[in-house]
């Protein structure tokens, strides 16, 4: 059965709320290269430590991942899309999800950001009294226990940014359960740790003097208060989070063009 | 560690723990929209204009439901005016224009009266609403522009008023305040004096403007500069001439760009790409300086259709954006929220997106003007657009059947506005 489309996109299921059936890819990414050396060192320097693995050894592991992925015959389009690699390890595990991406995530972004644009700025906006610490949690579609579980120990992964581009939040969490599982490779949706990790890793990946980009939701995660969501986006030159209100009115939520949840692939390092 | 600004009451605070710094996360809250400065409007308004100030609170109290407080802009007068701008979107609207393109002396649907403009102060009221501003063409050309003023309620509304400047001396000024006006919002478009007047097609434009600013400053209005870009015009050194102007001045500079509407409907190459607009972005941070679609009010840059500034044309017909010719409704015929509902379900208009799509996105801006093309053809000169010939022909939003609730603990101790934090 075919899951995505030639873009790498997920092909909406029936009760599926997107945008439009077919994505205008009005909002755009420029597929990055991979210099798995820079990603490294960016990582180590602004996120965390790695003692035990080598750029080659980054490479190779993430390069045989993403082959399990090409190799499959229902995920291989979904490897024509945008991918990042990435490397992550949770070194705080059980540390409430709100307080890491306020101690570790979003400084780590700063840093990388800001290193590579120094004239722009990141900056963090919560709306409302919309606290991170204590009022995130997984939501349970999205595989992304399985994730915290492995990064305890350090994960290599690629991020697909766009792969739910135009899809509403609540229709990329409902994917989750519709996508298969694939022998080898683990998979879930994109959250804060992942997303966070490969933008330090890649941190011009939003930046682009020609194109709008999309919006990165960090749908796995879920607020307390579930009209809020997590994003990053770019704002022209600069790089922002936002926890904000993805109400569109009282009874009807956000369903943009601009706004793209991610799949992310992981193994172990 | 990290601050918060909240509401208490009629009086803004900010939390104790605004001074604790960390390697981590620090709050730079005073960067953004809630500025000192801002704040102590604010604290202003409580005192002066309550029901603003009560407005204001309950806006940011329900912005997690996705509440919307816009801007309205009223066009008055038939739009009349007394200049001749190369870039002026509201030329179509003149009679000047209208007699020329069809004959006839005047516009012939219902103008808006006064009585028409109280209901909708009270309905803007009602929703929610305390902006107003008046424009044209030129506002200060209606010679009952102060009966205007308080049928709309300057108690109930913060009104703005647009000039290009002309006749707003001291003793304008003056009266203006004595009003109840709030803020003043004047044309500059080059720190150039022939640029300005040449652009402006008006020889003493230039002098007049800098008087006006001079009068609104000695009548203790708000007021900021308003300034009009084509491509390229913020990298040049005008520009930046302008800026450190409203630096020294302490002025806002509020930058639109020129949109191929109206007079400039022929001017694609004026239409700002998204290098220009990135650089007002980075100015953003040294200057005073925002676009309709900086953050503000607690939400991030975006499209302002709808959610930001409604304009109200003279019969009654709301026009998501200042410078597009496409209606949602009227208002003298249905009421203002269910016209404001519609423009949000719409796909164009609700949904959030970056970029100002009548300024920068060409597929909609072909959209626009091929509709606006095919009604004046077809269906009549007279704009904007009516719905059924412009926006309804789009997409509507799906809607959902389970909107979330606020957790019971979050909603009761919802005081805050926003938290921004910096590292």
């Amino acid at each position: 059965m075919k899951l995505f489309d030639e873009h790498g996109r997920r092909l909406p299921s029936v009760n599926d709320r997107v945008f439009r059936e077919e994505p205008s890819f009005y909002y755009k990414i420029n597929q990055p290269n991979f210099d798995f050396n820079l990603i490294l060192e960016r990582t180590k320097k602004n996120l965390m430590v790695i003692d035990n693995l080598s750029a080659a050894d980054f490479e190779s592991k993430a390069n045989l991942l993403l082959e399990k992925l090409k190799t499959n015959e229902e995920f291989s389009l979904l490897t024509n899309g945008v991918h990042i690699p990435f490397i992550y390890r949770n070194t705080s595990k059980g540390v409430d999800l709100g307080k890491n991406l306020e101690e570790t995530i979003l400084p780590a972004l700063k840093k990388s950001f800001t290193e590579k644009f120094p004239e722009a700025h990141f900056k963090a906006v919560l709306q409302s009294n919309s606290e991170l610490q204590g009022n995130i949690k997984v939501h349970p579609e999205s595989r992304y226990d399985q994730f915290l579980d492995d990064s305890s120990e350090g994960v290599i992964g690629w991020f697909f940014p766009q792969a739910f581009q135009e899809f509403d939040i609540d229709s990329q969490r409902n994917q989750m359960s519709k996508l298969p599982e694939i022998n080898d490779v683990k998979m879930c949706l994109s959250g804060g740790m992942d997303i966070g990790a490969a933008v330090v890793g890649s941190p011009e990946l939003l930046i682009n003097k020609d194109y709008y980009s999309p919006i990165l939701c960090m749908s796995s995660f879920v607020h307390r208060d579930e009209r809020l969501v997590l994003l990053l986006k770019a704002y022209g030159p600069h790089l922002e989070f936002w926890c904000m209100t993805q109400m569109l009115s009282k009874t009807t939520k956000q369903v943009s063009e601009q706004w793209a949840g991610g799949i992310t692939i992981f193994s172990k390092f | 560690m990290y601050a918060r600004i909240c509401s208490n009451n009629n009086t803004i605070i900010i939390q104790k723990s605004w001074l604790i710094m960390t390697d981590t996360l620090q709050i730079l809250a005073d960067q953004e929209a809630l500025s000192l400065v801002e704040k102590n409007k604010r604290k202003d308004q409580s005192i002066h204009r309550p029901r603003v100030h009560e407005k204001i609170q309950q806006y940011f109290k329900n912005m997690l439901d996705g509440e919307i407080s816009p801007i309205l802009r009223i066009k008055i007068n038939r739009s009349l005016c007394n200049f001749h701008c190369m870039h002026c979107c509201e030329e179509p609207y003149m009679t000047r224009d209208i007699k020329k393109a069809t004959g006839v002396k005047l516009d012939p649907r219902h103008q808006m009266d006064l009585d028409d403009y109280r209901e909708l102060s009270r309905q803007a009221d009602e929703a929610g609403i305390f902006r107003f501003v008046l424009t044209g063409g030129e506002a200060l050309l209606d010679s009952s522009i102060d009966q205007l003023i308080a049928a709309i309620d300057p108690k109930k509304h913060l009104i703005i008023l647009d000039t290009n400047g002309w006749t707003f001396d001291e003793e304008k000024a003056k009266w203006f305040a004595g009003l109840g006006g709030y803020k003043v919002q004047i044309s500059l478009d080059s720190m150039i004096e022939a640029e300005h007047d040449e652009f402006r097609g008006k020889p003493g434009s230039y002098a007049r403007v800098l008087t006006a600013l001079k009068a609104s400053k000695s009548a203790n209005l708000e007021l900021l500069i308003s300034t009009c870009i084509i491509k390229d015009r913020v990298f040049s050194e005008e520009f930046e001439m302008l800026c450190s102007y409203c630096k020294d001045e302490d002025i806002p500079l509020y930058v639109t760009l020129a949109k191929p509407v109206g007079t400039a409907r022929e001017q694609d190459t004026w239409v700002c790409t998204k290098e220009d607009v990135d650089q007002l972005k980075y100015l953003e941070d040294k200057y005073d300086i925002f676009t309709h679609m900086s953050p503000s009010y607690g939400q991030p840059g975006r499209c302002i259709t709808v959610k930001g500034i409604n304009t109200v044309n003279h019969d009654g017909e709301i026009v998501p954006c200042p410078y597009m010719d496409l209606s949602i409704g009227n208002i003298v015929k249905e009421p203002l929220k269910d016209v404001l509902s519609r423009g949000m379900m719409n796909s164009w208009l609700g949904p959030y997106r970056d970029e100002c799509i009548i300024g920068e996105h060409m597929g909609f801006i072909r959209f626009h003007n091929q509709s606006v093309a095919d009604y004046q053809k077809n269906v009549s000169h007279l704009l904007p657009v009516t719905y059924e010939h412009g926006f309804g022909k789009t997409p509507e939003i799906d809607n959902n059947d389970k909107p979330p609730s606020p957790p019971e603990i979050l909603a009761k101790d919802r005081r805050a506005i926003f938290a921004i934090k910096a590292i």
